[in-house]
């Protein structure tokens, strides 16, 4: 059982029933009986076939989309219930995101891009921009500072995400197939990166991967299997 | 800093698509003040036209006065506050032959104190395309008489009328004029039929119970013409008095419904520029939806995005307004030059020109000006606002996972 005061996300009974467009046909059941937690500095890895509702079940945890049923609560408060402002205040100061996709703002240079998360959070430019830089040449792509992402590489782009859900020193990281739509080298550059600088700021890491290797380097790994959990570690 | 990266900001990808709503607001901010300023001013003239050169602003219709009690009563009148100009007139239909060409027309001759060809409204708004205003023994023809009897300067005009004789009820009298000058008039319907010479010129033509006196008033009472007919009918003199817009009651009917006409044309042509601002909008934000979202995700609240989305249509807005005023200030200011331009090479090839007579005096109400642009600034925010709540209510990760 793990400690109760190290819990950052506790997720129990969470149910995710998808309504069907056509009348007649029942919700589709996506997730159930879904209950587990993540305690600070150590990293979850979820992993199961394509499309059994890993990222969904991402989406719930992080708030992004709310369950049909069950409770999240991050450091005890109920994310389900929280107002939009009370959620989005968390969600900048408190977690950090990468998509597979990296999703980064294509109107913005590589250091705006990572600077955004700390101009939300209300501070100055200028400290943004030495946080946003320090964190690149962490990553490696201190030549990139100016360059916007559509002439950034898979690699580089997905290192820029990496950076900027750090940017606000976040307790806890969700990680939505990082590598996913990288080649093997770039893939695992960034798994390195990614486990590293969570061991380095000391943040919780929850991730959805196929990617079996990367998956068990992480402290548990579940398998989602007929809408439910199995421990595999 | 978002809002104006979404606006006009190299770095923006639709940077395009800002730039050309922007060009059509000022476009269309542009063509609306334009049009207003046109048919204010042509309105404006015309009714100037008509109310200075055909029916002057009051006209007295004497019954019964001798010439020298009429001259009385025109001096007893200027003493009259608000009456800038009195002056004896007479309006007398006759044929006109050249006796050069032997071409003949029917007119109307109309004689003026000499006084009015020097100075004041009718002489302002008189334009001599050639010669000189007349003298008691000379006429002057419009532009459009001289084409009409193929006549030159300098040419004898045979003038007839019927006059009132003893033995027979009507017999003609004919008189022989020499063209002094051509002139022309905003007025095409005057230009047409109208011939004008001195009133001592037209008097041996017609008896005294014809003439009329004409009244202008000075610029602070056109519009208070009652305060004068009052004043005019207090003499308690025989006359009866008819305002110019007595005298052109269909045609300043017409007019006033031609101001209606214009402003719901107006009003159309905001409902349209309103009607592509809303189109607009939403495509500026159907085209950023999937960085709404990311910012979302990132932590910014349904107000600041709103906040965002408003300010952006506001700057593209408030460019295009703000372009398209200048725009038209321009066009405003240089088009009555141009139009000058264009005049005089009209007359250096046909010797006379085409809007002479017309002086359109274009002008912007400042009033008119803010309450468009408030309008369309307004109309913006609002639709950034009714889009991006439309789109805020969408669940963060429907938007990127449809927008992928």
């Amino acid at each position: 059982m793990m400690n109760e005061s190290c819990t950052i996300l506790a997720l129990s009974d969470i149910k995710k029933e998808f309504e069907s467009p056509a009348k007649d046909v029942a919700p589709l059941l996506i997730l159930d009986d879904i209950t587990f937690s993540i305690a600070s500095g150590t990293s979850v890895a979820i992993t199961g076939k394509s499309g059994c509702g890993k990222s969904t079940l991402l989406h719930i945890a992080a708030g992004l989309e709310n369950p049909t049923a069950g409770s999240i609560l991050f450091r005890g408060d109920s994310i389900v219930t929280m107002n939009d402002a009370k959620k989005s205040s968390l969600r900048n100061k408190k977690m950090g995101f990468i998509f597979q996709s990296n999703l980064l703002l294509e109107d913005f240079t590589a250091i705006e891009n990572v600077m955004m998360p700390a101009l939300i959070a209300g501070c100055k430019k200028k400290e943004a921009k030495a946080r946003a830089m320090d964190l690149l040449q962490r990553v490696g792509v201190a030549d990139r500072l100016d360059h916007r992402p559509e002439i950034l590489s898979g690699g580089e782009r997905q290192r820029i995400a990496i950076a900027r859900a750090l940017m606000n020193a976040p307790e806890l990281i969700f990680a939505d197939e990082p590598t996913g739509s990288l080649d093997e080298e770039n893939a695992a550059l960034v798994e390195e990166l990614l486990l590293g600088l969570v061991d380095d700021e000391r943040c919780a890491l929850m991730l959805v991967t196929h990617n079996l290797h990367f998956a068990r380097r992480c402290d548990t790994v579940f398998l989602l299997r007929h809408r439910t959990l199995e421990a595999l570690t | 800093m978002i809002a104006g990266r979404y606006a006009f900001s190299r770095e923006n990808r639709h940077r395009s698509s800002s730039v050309l709503i922007m060009l059509g607001i000022c476009l269309s901010v542009l063509a609306l003040f334009l049009i207003i300023a046109f048919m204010e001013a042509s309105q404006s003239q015309r009714l100037g036209a008509i109310k200075d050169v055909e029916s002057f602003h009051l006209r007295l219709i004497p019954r019964g006065m001798s010439y020298e009690e009429l001259l009385e009563t025109v001096e007893t009148i200027e003493t009259i506050g608000g009456v800038e100009q009195a002056f004896l007139f007479a309006d007398v239909p006759a044929v006109v032959k050249d006796l050069s060409t032997g071409h003949s027309a029917a007119v109307r001759i109309r004689g003026l104190s000499p006084s009015l060809f020097h100075a004041g409204p009718f002489f302002e708004r008189l334009s001599m395309v050639l010669g000189s205003t007349p003298t008691e023994e000379m006429v002057a023809p419009s532009y459009h008489l001289m084409r009409t009897l193929s006549m030159s300067l300098g040419d004898s005009l045979e003038l007839t009328i019927l006059k009132q004789g003893r033995v027979v009820r009507m017999i003609p009298v004919t008189l022989e004029r020499t063209a002094s000058g051509i002139y022309q008039t905003g007025l095409s319907e005057f230009n047409q039929q109208t011939i004008l010479t001195t009133i001592d010129g037209v008097r041996p033509l017609t008896s005294d119970e014809t003439l009329g006196i004409g009244v202008f008033l000075s610029e602070s009472y056109e519009n208070d013409q009652a305060s004068v007919v009052q004043a005019i009918e207090y003499l308690n003199l025989p006359i009866t008095i008819e305002t110019w817009q007595e005298a052109n009651g269909s045609l300043y009917a017409a007019m006033k419904l031609e101001t209606y006409m214009m402003y719901l044309v107006i009003g159309l042509m905001i409902m349209i520029l309103v009607t592509n601002l809303r189109n607009s909008t939403a495509r500026l934000l159907r085209i950023k939806q999937r960085e709404l979202a990311v910012l979302r995700a990132m932590g910014c609240t349904r107000s600041m995005l709103m906040r965002i989305f408003i300010l952006q249509a506001l700057y593209i807005a408030a460019i295009g307004v703000v372009l398209g005023g200048l725009l038209a200030l321009l066009s405003v200011d240089r088009l009555p030059a141009l139009i000058e331009f264009a005049d005089d090479v009209r007359r250096f090839f046909n010797g006379y020109g085409a809007f002479s007579g017309t002086r359109l005096s274009l002008s912007i109400n400042p009033c008119e000006v803010a309450a468009v642009s408030a309008v369309i600034l307004l109309m913006a925010g609002f639709f950034a606002w009714l889009g991006s709540r439309k789109l805020l209510s969408k669940n963060i990760m429907e938007i990127l996972t449809h927008d992928e």
